[in-house]
């Protein structure tokens, strides 16, 4: 009779350890919150004991920075260094300034297809608001005299910003995002929070850690000829960022042709490269990085794009061209699954 | 046999179920039990999903209906300039959502089994 009492502690110790340990495991509390910002939909969840804490932060922090990039909050940065195009240094927020800074940076890298003094451009064609039209040839040549990034003025050591030519503005929807995700992976660390998912408006999404499992983390990647949430393809990977542009994000149609929100500088028209979306993927670079060269890639298309990435440690891209072709470069073997057999893989082109 | 190998047949039987059990839920069950409708960015109603159900939001001089039905849910109507919400269609996976922006409306499906995915970058 012992020995059964025994035996019967013994199977119970043996199956309610590990059950009493996945307990523990599954304790991991997840916070979400979703809310309006940006211009876009913000979706930040998190895990963990400080989860609650660190998202509310994180929520803070992007209501901050809107309020100082955005070139429609009234009183931003942004505004004060439009209004004053042609005048003045303007004083702005070092954080402002750090964004501007990076922008500009990439401006040289991608010899000026990355431009944030795009925006006269931006405001006639008016893609994404309800008077989005094509604007004459001549209204055209007429936004393009304004643009040219070489023209914004730096003073660092004062945190003042000046655009050298009345006319000028400067947007950074390019790039703010970015900045704002960086922003919340410090809120994430500052907190202790081991596990998050930063949706920033779809396009940003950036994989802080692993899965609270340890597992990676699985995106789709939208199909560029689908519904919104369809996906051809499924990244994995932790610590990782994903950042996507395409002609199907922002777009109207008028005579039948689609006219999409990413703008070639150097034409005045929707960029043309041969692309349907191109898609950044990232262990090792910023956030604010990755929004700029989703972008640049766009605008640069395959090879050119490809060029560029490769030339990047750490970097990878994904670019989609409107007959189902995908080239990936070569840093994504292994890391990029195909699951729409519509769609064919070149890798290492 | 001696009782104590019964006994422990018994048990390990018994947890080799509950485990397939467990196992063959998160492999196939990837529908969400629950539908949360946020507005402004706060959550509004959280509705189950077997339940049809038509609800009306008004936010301020915006008009959404979202419509649960058979186990999917959808926005039915919205005033919206673009319609991206209701061109979106049905859904019904955890993870997914309809999102009217102008509006500032979303409906998420939760609740269930994760889909082979996380998220979707777009």
């Amino acid at each position: 009779m012992k020995q059964i009492v025994k035996k019967v502690i013994a199977i119970l110790m043996v199956v309610f350890i590990p059950l009493s340990l996945i307990a523990c495991g599954n304790n991991n509390q997840q916070y979400t919150r979703t809310d309006f910002m940006m211009d876009t939909v913000i979706q930040v969840t998190a895990y963990g004991r400080n989860a609650k804490k660190a998202v509310d932060e994180s929520m803070e922090k992007l209501k901050e920075i809107d309020n100082l990039m955005s070139s429609q909050e009234s009183g931003s940065d942004i505004q004060k260094i439009n209004e004053n195009a042609g005048k003045k240094y303007v004083k702005v927020n070092p954080e402002t300034v750090y964004v501007i800074k990076t922008a500009l940076k990439y401006g040289e890298i991608s010899g000026g297809n990355f431009d944030i003094t795009i925006a006269p451009l931006i405001n006639l064609w008016g893609i994404g608001t309800d008077h989005a039209h094509v604007p004459t040839e001549s209204q055209i040549k007429d936004a393009m005299k304004y643009i040219n990034y070489k023209d914004v003025l730096l003073d660092e050591k004062n945190d003042e910003v000046k655009l050298s030519r009345k006319g000028m503005s400067i947007d950074l929807g390019g790039i703010a995002k970015g900045y704002a995700a960086d922003e919340i992976e410090n809120i994430m660390k500052e907190n202790g929070v081991k596990h998050a998912l930063i949706n920033l408006g779809g396009s940003s999404v950036y994989l802080y850690g692993s899965k609270p499992d340890g597992s990676n983390w699985n995106i789709g990647i939208q199909n560029p000829f689908g519904d919104k949430g369809k996906y051809f393809a499924i990244v994995s990977g932790k610590d990782m960022l994903i950042d996507t542009s395409g002609n199907y994000e922002r777009y109207f149609i008028q005579n039948g042709k689609r006219y999409h929100h990413i703008l070639n500088p150097f034409t005045g028209y929707p960029a043309e490269s041969g692309v349907v979306s191109t898609t950044i993927v990232s262990t090792n670079i910023k956030s604010i990085d990755a929004d700029a060269l989703s972008t640049i890639t766009f605008i640069l298309g395959v090879d050119k794009g490809m060029k560029l990435i490769e030339s990047m440690p750490g970097v990878d891209a994904i670019f989609v061209t409107p007959d189902y072709k995908v080239y990936a470069t070569s840093g994504l073997k292994g890391k990029l699954k195909i699951t729409d057999s519509r769609f064919k893989l070149y890798e290492n082109r | 046999m001696k009782i104590g190998d019964k006994i422990l047949i018994g048990v390990l039987l018994v947890v080799s179920l509950i485990s397939g059990y467990f196992t063959y839920y998160k492999a196939f069950n990837k529908t969400g039990t629950n539908v949360v409708i946020e507005v402004n960015g706060s959550k509004y109603q959280e509705l189950p999903l077997n339940v049809d159900k038509t609800v009306t939001i008004h936010n301020g001089k915006h008009i959404n209906v979202v419509e649960i039905k058979d186990g999917k849910v959808r926005m039915k109507e919205s005033d919206c300039p673009d319609q991206i919400c209701v061109n979106t269609g049905w859904i019904e996976k955890e993870g997914q959502q309809i999102v009217c922006l102008p509006n500032r409306v979303v409906v998420r499906v939760t609740g269930g089994k994760k889909g082979e995915v996380d998220d979707v970058v777009y």
